[in-house]
């Protein structure tokens, strides 16, 4: 009865309809889940949770990225150039004869490099971003058909494996690594004065300058992040599939900003949270391995998959048009 | 009497929770000018664009010429002669003056061709009788704004128009180009047209219009004419309470001659030679044409405009390069001309937007959210800035607020030397009078101020000494008491015709 109570006092608090445009995408899930768990209950046990979040790892510490730099009304496509280039240039080092530790450090240095390059041409050099990240990506992805040659790197040291196929007291290490981005980005962008410059710079740049904010610095450590991650999501990838191959991570680049703006980030910038955010991966991951775990054929998949962008693009401008 | 030419019956128009029109009556009679006035969000604004058919009324009717259009589109209207120039000059930038005073309506030859000669020999006349002197081929994109808001108008007089709307003409015209736009407007309502003025300075609404109507929370009050209402009962009128003008309660007791202030021949663009320097509690009020160099040095000394020799001297400091973030620093504050462009951050609420000012008091790269919220409650609260609470997203409020919005995150800065560039522009009286009284009150703590704006009344109720701008220099210094307005523009005048 108190419960009750209470629940009708907090609905009222929020108008319903902010309530459910905010959230919208834990609805979503909500439903896809339950759903899914009709066709199949195996959807309601705790193993399917363990296996969604691994699934999920990459393509969250990717999203996480690229949504700093759609924060601020940029975008970074070069991120599924960098993942397979640096994961590549890492391994194939580590293959002859490079310490597996020094090895992760430089998959995440190469990653960074690329984010600053990406955020020094778009800030200093007045560069656009959907066309130097495009650019960018197309020069990592033919630097890693270079290097490979086509060739697919395996045979990793045990240790460098341990993330992607470990786990810590039952848990998956990469759970543990999913988790800690979301919530290192959850206090930047919530905690920080880098995360208020982040809603400045992408909701008025001008005005932020005005306000003493230092924008072209803040453009490019938006970008370094998301390389950062980029490359540190391309470590979890190879720790994960124990391989690099020609074309490696190169498919996630829809799904990551299909994720971001079911998420609720605004393409325009100054708009998003990280948990939407999470929320938006959680929905596309238990998509995919719904699709999967129903033996749904995998020619569908790339199809569902582009429906889902579809429709983050729709919720984006029904979204915009209703908040104003 | 004359006839009436528009008629609005009982009009209602709802937006969401608020009332934004409640059963409006008005009636505009044909050859006059008919003023709005009101604070933001009153509803002016909302019933012009329904006359114009931007939007639709809940309830009621539009009657124009005795016809019902309350349904008809913006074009169907427009092609009945009912136009709208709104504060943003919509024209087409890469077009020529001549192309966009035409826009959509071409004089055509016998072949169907336009017909370019007289495209150009039309807008040339056309563009003289209105006294801006540009020329009809140079593309609109090379025109100052000012003159961009002339061409819009200009174009909307051109198409046919019956009744034209003027929402805020006048925002960020000099009072010379104010006073040629009135004269146009005042001679084409003689001759048939009838206008619709929106416009937040009383004075001009005043002195031009021959019927004014005052909105207030939606509702409209009706019927004053001309040379019945004075400025201040009109204001009166629109608060809803009694308004009293600010005036400046006296220079703070100056402690020496010390300076805290000091510009030393700064040459850059639009700045030729310009020194000047402010003492601590002082009300500095610059006065110039666009181009003159007095926006220029308000924006150079809170580094968004470079320059190339001479320096600024801030409680003797020499600096020889600013970027806002480094004037801040070194305690100089700068409220912006357009606070949507360069003001706020809309999609923030009002706390985080305050907060810019603070953002350097946490420790670690980390936000003092309490430090903020402080700040924040403590402004809202000295400044009368109405919201339901510090977490309200800055676009939600009305103009007022915004402008003090702004005020407040300079004021979190702790500035010695606050620039006011046009603070007052757009924004209702009751909000203008609060912002002044607390810039005034803001020097009895030993803070300087430098005030830019084309509103001279305003002007000398509030600044100490005046200093004249023209061609880059600083040509005439008048201590303030005793001018008026005339005698400013007088000044003014002869300043510029002395250097030409």
């Amino acid at each position: 009865m108190m419960l009750a109570k209470k629940l009708v006092v907090i609905t009222r608090k929020f108008k319903s309809r902010d309530l459910i445009f905010n959230n919208v995408v834990w609805f979503l899930l909500v439903i896809v889940l339950v759903v899914m768990g009709l066709f199949d209950p195996i959807f309601f046990s705790k193993g399917i949770l363990k296996n969604i979040l691994v699934q999920g790892t990459v393509l969250g510490v990717l999203t996480a990225g690229i949504s700093f730099t759609i924060l601020i009304g940029e975008i970074d496509l070069s991120i599924v150039g960098t993942i397979g280039f640096a994961a590549g240039l890492g391994t194939l080092l580590m293959g002859k004869g490079l310490n597996w530790l020094i090895a992760i450090l430089l998959i995440i240095v190469i990653g960074t490099v690329v984010g600053v390059i990406n955020g020094l041409l778009i800030s200093r050099m007045k560069a656009v971003s959907l066309i130097e990240t495009l650019a960018m990506m197309l020069i990592l992805e033919g630097a890693l058909l270079a290097v490979t040659k086509g060739r697919s790197i395996v045979n990793f040291p045990d240790a460098f494996s341990f993330v992607g196929q470990k786990a810590i007291f039952g848990i998956p290490v990469m759970i543990i690594a999913f988790l800690l981005v979301y919530i290192i980005v959850y206090v930047i962008w919530n905690k920080t004065v880098l995360g208020r410059s982040l809603y400045a710079v992408g909701g008025n740049a001008v005005s932020a300058y005005t306000s003493g904010i230092r924008v072209d610095r803040v453009r490019i450590v938006a970008f370094t992040i998301s390389g950062a991650f980029a490359g540190f999501a391309g470590f979890l990838l190879a720790s994960y599939m124990g391989a690099v191959t020609m074309t490696f991570g190169q498919d996630y680049l829809m799904y990551t900003l299909a994720a971001a703006v079911i998420g609720g980030v605004s393409l325009t910038g100054g708009r998003g949270s990280i948990v939407g955010v999470l929320g938006g991966v959680l929905l596309l991951t238990v998509i995919q391995v719904g699709l999967q775990v129903l033996g749904i054929s995998s020619y569908y998949v790339t199809m569902v998959g582009g429906l889902m962008i579809l429709l983050a693009v729709i919720i984006d401008a029904v979204r915009i048009r209703v908040q104003g | 009497m004359r006839e009436s030419i528009l008629d609005i019956v009982n009009v209602s128009k709802r937006f969401g929770p608020t009332l934004a029109l409640k059963k409006v009556n008005l009636s505009i009679k044909r050859g006059s000018v008919h003023a709005l006035v009101g604070k933001n969000g009153a509803g002016k604004t909302t019933l012009v664009s329904t006359i114009a058919g931007i939007i639709k009324q809940d309830t009621g009717d539009v009657l124009f010429e005795g016809q019902d259009i309350g349904q008809l589109s913006i074009f169907d209207r427009q092609r009945l002669g009912i136009r709208i120039a709104t504060q943003d000059a919509s024209v087409v930038p890469h077009l020529s003056v001549a192309e966009n005073v035409f826009l959509g309506a071409w004089p055509k030859n016998n072949y169907g061709f336009v017909n370019w000669n007289e495209v150009f020999r039309v807008a040339r006349r056309k563009l003289q009788e209105y006294g801006l002197n540009v020329d009809p081929r140079v593309e609109v994109k090379k025109l100052s704004t000012i003159e961009q808001r002339k061409v819009n108008i200009v174009r909307a007089l051109f198409g046919g128009a019956k009744v034209v709307i003027l929402d805020e003409p006048t925002t960020s015209l000099s009072a010379e180009e104010r006073d040629s736009l009135f004269g146009f407007v005042t001679k084409l309502s003689q001759q048939g047209t009838t206008f619709i003025l929106i416009s937040h300075y009383l004075e001009e609404v005043i002195k031009m219009s021959d019927e004014i109507s005052v909105f207030r929370d939606g509702e409209i009050f009706n019927g004053y004419l001309k040379g019945q209402i004075d400025e201040e009962k009109l204001a009166t009128l629109i608060a809803n309470e009694t308004v009293e003008f600010h005036r400046r309660t006296g220079k703070a007791a100056n402690t020496g001659e010390r300076t805290s202030v000091k510009c030393n021949n700064i040459c850059g663009p639009h700045m030729r030679d310009i020194s000047f320097s402010i003492l601590p509690g002082e009300i500095v009020g610059l006065v110039g044409f666009p181009g003159s160099g007095a926006r220029e040095i308000c924006r150079t000394l809170y580094g968004l405009l470079s320059f190339n020799s001479g320096n600024v001297e801030v409680n003797g400091k020499t600096l020889r390069k600013l970027t806002p973030t480094k004037a801040l620093r070194e305690g100089i504050g700068y409220i912006p001309y357009d606070r949507n462009a360069e003001g706020l951050v809309g999609l923030l609420s009002i706390k985080a937007n305050v907060g810019f000012s603070v953002l350097d008091e946490g420790k670690w790269g980390f936000v003092n959210s309490t430090f903020e919220t402080q700040v924040a409650e403590k402004y809202l609260k000295e400044l009368h800035i109405k919201a339901n609470s510090i977490e309200d997203e800055a676009n939600s409020l009305s103009g007022g607020n915004q402008q003090k919005v702004v005020l407040a995150k300079v004021l979190g800065g702790k500035p010695k030397l606050l620039i006011l560039d046009e603070p007052t522009v757009g924004i209702d009286i009751k909000s203008r009078e609060e912002i002044l009284s607390s810039v005034d009150a803001l020097t009895q703590s030993g803070v300087s101020i430098l005030y830019l704006t084309n509103d001279y009344g305003e002007l000398l109720r509030v600044a100490d000494r005046l200093l004249f701008f023209a061609n880059g220099l600083v040509v005439r210094e008048e201590i303030s008491i005793g001018l008026n307005i005339e005698d400013v523009i007088r000044m003014r005048d002869s300043v510029r015709s002395g250097i030409k």
